[in-house]
């Protein structure tokens, strides 16, 4: 059985009494989480230092003494809903999960796997049940157009419960070793050459958005495939481990966001 | 080994090969001399830029490659093929067969000093070239201690390399040039202060070189000791003099030197007759030394151990004999780096059990004074945003230019960014010490943390610190944190 955590994240509440908790001075404890933190983000600290009082705040797990979270009153952060980790133990490896859609009309999350036990599946969570469900899927019957000879990572696309899927990272076939990220609109075969450290992204349900993730850069990236421009979103990912990060996904409204690290999805909205 | 002088051998060759017009390039890498010179990834673009002045044809080769920066990168291999072996195959090929000069020899000088994860690279990433075909104009001389990250490439390679062991010198090759240099050191200190050669007897250099026993360092720091103008040598002669060492092969061959280092310690209050202050100060001096792992500004010293510059050059010049005296020590504005005259002082200074027993019983005493000086810079100094108001989350490091990072986080605030945990870890060995702490230590830890943290990332100090945490001294803290914690609740911010 697949065991996954989801953590959803909100923004912060005026007078949320996480905020104005008063914490026993741990020292012991608040060092070691100092150097877990560090362990955990340090590589990402060190290009975005200031990302100290944000990401690396919201996503600490549960148990971390807080001496932190007294410089967090008074800043709008985004909060965890559910799913963070209890501790600084490390979450279970139980499923590597490609891809990630989350449903802003309706209460559930998608996200697809693959094993070679079991093949690829799609997944359905109900957010509001906890219940999940399983959905076969044949990989090659998606539009694996001959010119293509491998998927970033194994295949990262996004997923439409619509309808099919809808983008794929993908590398070229004549590049050798150095991978040239795009972006594949399958419904016009037009192909969008992304920055050249792209790890992953996910369009928008009408093909106008695009979420990217570059490798070495924490952000979440907003590209506007007409425009070929890029912004970035409010909320950046320093946590639980960047370089694990698997997939992303916005709701069609865009007011939901759903990062998927290697092992534990997070939800945010913003 | 250490103190067999490696570095003063690299030098004169390079001085040698640089009159014969053979020098190509040299890097003398130190971990203790700052500005990047433990890195082996900074060797390629500086040999690069050397060799551009002695290869016809190379810079403009040079020049096609660095108009495309987005192809070099960090990787060490990448570099030496688009720095090095592309320009210089490609000036050889341009030149055609009007290149015919004598192979340059590259020098560089302590592959040890840096991470043993670049200083293997670079030397995986060399011998690979070799491994195919040897660059036409170009030898590499390198000198490092044997340490096994940087000695098993070179003994599993094909490559065609000569290896030259200092430990295979006749021992009495080595004495004979150790008694030169201590002759001439005397003869030169006799002529500097007008004097007649009478004050040593022959004997006198015959026992400082059967002390030194093929370490150069010894002799230089005997003869530093001795030269020291506050001074007559004659009286520190005798201190020499009655040195028992008794030199042994292996690794227990630095108890000479250790034991000279205790001496100069020993006799630092007593033969000196320094006020207790005085030898405090001297103390921390050295603690600060042999804490930081590079250079320390004179006045980073004052900041810290919250006296006067003054009295911190009078402590450096009492501690000549094992500390780097700058010509320029007495200028009021320069920013004066200090540094002890070998690597194996620090590593002294911080192994307690080596120390004389009067700055033993004080060492906990004054890292807990240290830690708690840098914890109050620290709650004075830092700040959320420490490079202005302009820098926010979304500001990458790339986005910063080089210099205002120096510019707006003080060599002061960098020290007790990066020592304060280290001096604490070192103190906690005194529990007592850290009980009477402990409300400072809970109000720095409840109210700065992420600020630290800030400042410890845009100083590129993470790693630093992540090291002394993952030191078992830091059990010690924690383990005393706690029990702090339970007997005196701290009030916090």
């Amino acid at each position: 059985m697949f065991v996954i955590s989801f953590n959803l994240i909100n923004l912060p509440r005026a007078h949320d009494p996480f905020f104005n908790q008063t914490l026993d001075p741990q020292i012991g404890h608040a060092l070691k989480d100092v150097h877990n933190l560090i362990k955990r983000s340090g590589n990402t600290l060190v290009q975005y230092p200031m990302e100290i009082y944000y990401s690396a705040l919201v996503l600490l797990p549960k148990s971390v003494c807080l001496p932190l979270a007294r410089e967090r009153h008074n800043r709008a952060l985004p909060t965890v809903i559910r799913g963070l980790p209890e501790t600084w133990e490390p979450p279970e490896r139980s499923l590597l999960a490609h891809s990630l859609f989350i449903s802003a009309d309706k209460p559930r999350a998608h996200w697809l796997s693959r094993k070679s036990s079991c093949g690829t599946m799609i997944h359905e969570w109900n957010i509001r049940t906890n219940a999940e469900t399983q959905i076969p899927v044949n990989i090659h019957s998606i539009g694996h157009a001959p010119t293509i000879t491998k998927l970033a990572n194994n295949g990262y696309f996004s997923y439409s419960p619509e309808s099919c899927l809808l983008s794929f990272v993908a590398f070229s076939s004549s590049a050798g070793s150095n991978p040239e990220p795009r972006l594949w609109d399958l419904s016009n075969a037009n192909v969008l050459p992304l920055h050249s450290e792209t790890t992953l992204l996910h369009a928008s349900d009408n093909g106008e958005y695009a979420c990217v993730l570059h490798a070495g850069h924490p952000q979440v990236y907003l590209v506007d495939v007409k425009l070929n421009s890029c912004h970035w979103l409010p909320l950046s990912v320093t946590e639980p481990s960047y370089s694990g990060l698997a997939c992303v996904t916005f709701s069609s409204d865009a007011k939901l966001l759903a990062i998927h690290p290697r092992y534990v999805a997070q939800f945010l909205s913003f | 080994m250490a103190g067999t002088g490696k570095s003063t051998i690299a030098q004169s060759i390079c001085n040698r090969l640089y009159a014969d017009g053979m020098l190509g390039a040299s890097f003398f890498c130190s971990r203790s001399a700052g500005g990047g010179r433990n890195d082996a990834r900074r060797i390629v673009s500086t040999l690069a830029y050397q060799l551009a002045y002695h290869i016809e044809g190379f810079v403009a080769e040079l020049g096609k490659v660095i108009r495309l920066p987005q192809r070099i990168n960090q990787q060490l291999d990448s570099q030496l093929q688009q720095l090095l072996w592309e320009p210089l195959d490609n000036a050889f090929l341009a030149s055609g067969s009007s290149w015919k000069r004598l192979p340059l020899i590259v020098v560089v000088d302590g592959l040890d000093e840096c991470s043993d994860e670049s200083a293997q690279d670079f030397v995986e990433a060399l011998l690979l070239r070799f491994e195919h075909s040897y660059p036409i104009h170009l030898r590499f001389l390198l000198l490092s201690r044997c340490e096994r990250h940087i000695g098993v490439p070179i003994r599993k390679t094909n490559v065609d390399v000569s290896r030259f062991q200092l430990q295979d010198v006749p021992r009495s090759a080595v004495n004979n040039d150790i008694r030169k240099y201590v002759e001439a050191g005397f003869v030169d200190m006799s002529r500097r202060k007008g004097w007649d050669n009478d004050w040593y007897k022959g004997e006198d250099i015959d026992l400082i070189t059967a002390q030194a026993d093929v370490l150069f360092v010894y002799a230089a720091t005997v003869l530093k000791y001795l030269a020291d103008s506050r001074f007559h040598p004659k009286s520190r002669l005798q201190i020499i003099r009655n040195l028992e060492c008794h030199p042994t092969p292996g690794d227990k061959a630095l108890r000479s030197l250790h034991l000279l280092y205790g001496t100069i310690l020993q006799n630092l209050g007593e033969e000196e007759d320094l006020e207790w202050f005085e030898v405090e100060l001297a103390r921390r001096v050295l603690i600060i030394l042999a804490s930081s792992h590079e250079p320390v500004f004179i006045h980073v010293m004052a900041d810290l151990l919250n006296c006067e510059l003054r009295e911190v050059r009078e402590c450096i010049l009492s501690l000549s004999s094992v500390v780097l005296v700058p010509s320029q020590l007495e200028e009021d504005f320069h920013p004066i780096p200090i540094w002890f005259l070998h690597a194996s002082f620090p590593e002294f200074v911080l192994s307690s059990q080596l120390l004389p027993v009067h700055f033993r019983s004080h060492i906990g005493d004054d890292h807990r004074t240290l830690a708690l000086r840098c914890i109050m810079i620290l709650e004075e100094t830092l700040q959320e945003g420490l490079l202005g108001k302009d820098v926010t989350r979304h500001t990458s490091r790339r986005d910063i230019t080089p210099n205002t990072i120096p510019y707006m986080i003080s060599p002061t605030l960098q020290y007790a960014t990066r020592y304060w945990l280290m001096h604490l870890a070192k103190a906690a060995l005194d529990r007592s010490a850290m009980a009477q702490s402990a409300l400072q230590i809970a109000h720095f830890v409840n109210g700065y943390l992420l600020r630290w943290l800030e400042c410890l990332a845009w100083t590129y100090s993470l790693d630093a610190v992540q090291e002394t945490l993952d030191e078992p001294t830091t059990g010690a803290i924690i383990n005393v944190c706690h029990f702090v914690q339970f007997d005196q609740p701290a009030t916090g911010s």
